[in-house]
């Protein structure tokens, strides 16, 4: 009975309820996330929106849906994929020399192809 | 009898970060996706070259319709965001959200899958099989190649997901489920460019 006791007086203490700073970072947190959620989803429609307007001419739709892109997925790693937590610097060099690598792929075959 | 938090070590903040072994698991895994990066480039690189090769069959621009892509973009841009909630949820650790917004992700993605299954069987009655031309070969293996990373995300997000109905959140569990998510986000930034490259560029022509 004293021995239950106890082991319910431990859990109590290791579930303390988030402190009000917490809670408010929560928040913060929470509220990040959808904008940049919102954001993404914008630049999606207005990458679909210029390809499929008539009065936007297609030598501007492409370099722009690629810019658009570009900002989506640096979004997408930073926010989403936590690279603007604290002691993220390892993993941002590593994604950086895969997407410099990556480029530089695309780059050769196109080059291979076309060439 | 445990599904809720194990209490032993964990404290709201970064459960995933509170061993060593989660901290290298997280370095491990953006090695994996440094590498996919190369992976996805190459087929890219390979698609983008023989995209106009089409050997008298259907070119790009007479096949897309712009609908199901619409729709592919969009669930799968909101279960990046389920996903991210999850990990908020796990953070805090709430057993039950977690559990909640990643079976909603992995839900996501089967309609994703169920989609792209759908759009396949579709070109292929149009007369667009894997060897009809390059550009059909280099079409389907890029998709498809990402298709099956979605699968596996499915399949290993809804393994997590069982997993922890018997042990809950602990320090183990917690860098194994940050994880997955890391790689459902990599899965949804591989689909922005092949939504922007492939498909809406197809379009333009």
């Amino acid at each position: 009975m004293v021995d239950s006791n106890l082991e319910k007086d431990v859990r109590q203490r290791t579930t303390i309820p988030a402190s009000i700073k917490e809670e408010q970072q929560h928040r913060q947190t929470y509220k990040k996330l959808i904008v940049s959620f919102i954001l993404m989803m914008v630049f999606t429609l207005c990458s679909f929106y210029a390809v499929l307007s008539e009065s936007i001419p297609a030598s501007f739709a492409a370099p722009f849906i690629v810019a658009l892109a570009i900002l989506q997925v640096i979004l997408q790693l930073v926010i989403f994929m936590h690279l603007d937590d604290k002691g993220s610097g390892y993993q941002a060099i590593i994604i950086s020399f895969g997407l410099i690598f990556a480029l530089a792929v695309v780059a050769c075959l196109l080059f291979l192809i076309w060439w | 009898m445990q599904t809720e938090v194990n209490p032993s070590k964990l404290t709201p903040g970064h459960p995933e970060k509170s061993t060593l072994e989660g901290r290298n698991k997280i370095l491990g895994v953006w090695f994996f996706l440094g590498g996919e990066c190369v992976l996805f480039a190459s087929l890219m690189g390979t698609y983008l070259g023989l995209r106009g090769s089409t050997a008298g069959g259907l070119s790009p621009q007479e096949l897309f319709g712009f609908e199901l892509v619409l729709v592919m973009t969009i669930i799968l841009l909101v279960s990046s965001l389920t996903s991210v909630i999850g990990v908020l949820a796990l953070q805090r650790l709430d057993y039950a959200k977690m559990q909640l917004w990643f079976g909603i992700t992995v839900l996501l993605g089967l309609a994703f899958l169920a989609c792209e299954i759908y759009e396949f069987v579709e070109y292929v009655h149009l007369g667009l099989g894997y060897t009809t031309s390059a550009f059909s070969s280099a079409f389907y293996t890029m998709v498809g190649f990402h298709g099956a990373h979605v699968l596996f995300g499915v399949g290993w997000i809804a393994a997590l997901i069982f997993r922890a109905t018997r042990i809950g959140i602990d320090e183990t569990n917690a860098p194994k489920f940050y994880v997955a998510s890391l790689y459902w986000h990599f899965i949804d930034v591989v689909w922005v460019f092949i939504f922007t490259i492939v498909y809406l560029m197809g379009m333009v022509g």
